[in-house]
């Protein structure tokens, strides 16, 4: 075997233990990456509101306390809200948190993910309400900044609808 | 040319062209009784019929010899070739001088001379493949830029999905249409990424927050089937 046969050998199997080593040293990076925002979803919840929208004339509930999207389209369709429920859910990452609504029906939210942006933290949040025959009346999917309301609204109550709003917290 | 049996009449078999089939099958031995009869006597009182059943005893042998003779070539190259690496063989073992080139044989003087730098390039060849996988390894396997699926995750949502059409036509309905730099002012803090209505209908609206350039999601949901029931 000739000499630069020989080098070109050596620098090959230099170059694949290097590129081993370099993946062993990143390894702990990578799982210290990923356990960060594990961390971040064991102290999550969400607070759900329920709200009662009539047409009564009454106006908007100070119990509801300060909502100006309420005054707004689509809200402005209805001429009044009441608060009916206002509760917190602790959200597991791939487990179910239910609340039960007024008429029976369920709000069921579940945390699929939590993801670090360049604009912060972004809360995957899978949520299904179901009525009170169990039939269902949403599915969806947000992707959520904390501490920002978001409406699922329109279900059957009485001679109004329901206005469930969801934001996500952390502590 | 055949009667209500389905046999040639005695008449009719001739030597024209309809007779050409009963004689190949009587040729291939496919006949029996009744045709084979008609066949054989055709063949006794017709020289033609003679002629042509000899024309296919020698073609029948021609193409046997055809098909022989082809095996036999592929027996021959073998063994051309057999003869060809055992030349070589020989000529390494021996650390004789190769032949001098011939345009009849020119693989067996390439093969014997080059073949002692066929464990040169296997080595270069093993090594250029040793040295792709470990950049393979290095640049997909242990790059830190992949290992972070969920602290670099790009958005999988566009920007302004295309529910804000939604808010665009409910905003307009509702009052006079806003300047269009007003609408865009206004980015959600809640994305949608997925919406199942099922059998009802329903509308994604982006309502300002009252926050600067903020807006709520809200999903409005017609529960239409409520309302028949109602």
């Amino acid at each position: 075997m000739k000499w630069p046969t020989i080098i070109v050998a050596f620098f090959a199997v230099s170059l694949m233990s290097s590129a081993v080593l370099a993946q062993e040293t990143w390894r702990p990076q990578q799982r210290a990456a990923q356990a960060q925002p594990q961390a971040a979803t064991e102290r999550s919840e969400a607070e759900v509101i329920v709200l009662h929208a009539l047409n009564d004339g009454k106006g908007i509930d100070p119990k509801i306390g300060k909502m100006p999207q309420l005054k707004q389209p689509p809200f402005s369709a209805y001429s009044s809200y009441r608060l009916l429920h206002r509760g917190r859910v602790n959200l597991v990452k791939g487990k179910d948190a239910t609340l039960v609504l007024p008429n029976k029906g369920k709000v069921v939210l579940q945390l699929k993910s939590v993801s670090k942006t360049k604009k912060g933290k972004r809360f995957v949040l899978a949520t299904r309400i179901d009525k009170a025959n169990g039939s269902k009346f949403f599915r969806g999917e947000f992707k959520a900044k904390p501490r920002n309301i978001f409406f699922v609204a329109g279900e059957r109550h009485g001679k109004g609808i329901l206005v469930v709003g969801i934001r996500v917290t952390t502590q | 040319m055949t009667d209500e049996t389905g046999t040639i009449p005695a008449d009719a078999a001739g030597t024209d062209f309809g007779d050409d089939g009963l004689l190949m099958r009587l040729y291939d031995g496919e006949l029996e009784g009744d045709e084979l009869a008609l066949a054989q006597g055709l063949v006794e009182d017709d020289q033609n019929a003679q002629d042509k059943i000899a024309s296919m005893a020698m073609v029948g042998s021609f193409l046997r010899e055809c098909v022989d003779a082809d095996e036999r070539g592929d027996v021959i190259a073998d063994a051309v070739m057999a003869r060809i690496e055992a030349g070589a063989h020989e000529n390494i073992d021996d650390g004789a001088e190769p032949d001098p080139p011939t345009e009849a044989m020119p693989n067996v003087r390439l093969g014997a001379k080059s073949s002692a730098n066929d464990n040169a390039r296997a080595i270069f060849a093993v090594a250029g493949l040793a040295a792709a996988v470990a950049f393979g390894m290095f640049f997909w396997g242990g790059s830190p830029t992949s290992s972070g699926p969920v602290a670099e995750a790009p958005d999988p949502l566009p920007t302004q999905p295309a529910a804000e059409v939604a808010f665009r036509d409910q905003w307009s309905s509702a009052s006079a249409e806003p300047p269009q730099s007003e609408i865009e002012e206004y980015e959600p803090t809640v994305e949608v990424a997925s919406v199942d209505f099922g059998s009802k209908s329903g509308s994604v609206f982006y309502v300002p927050s009252g926050e600067p350039g903020e807006a709520t999601t809200v999903v409005w949901v017609s529960d239409l089937e409520e309302e028949e029931e109602l």
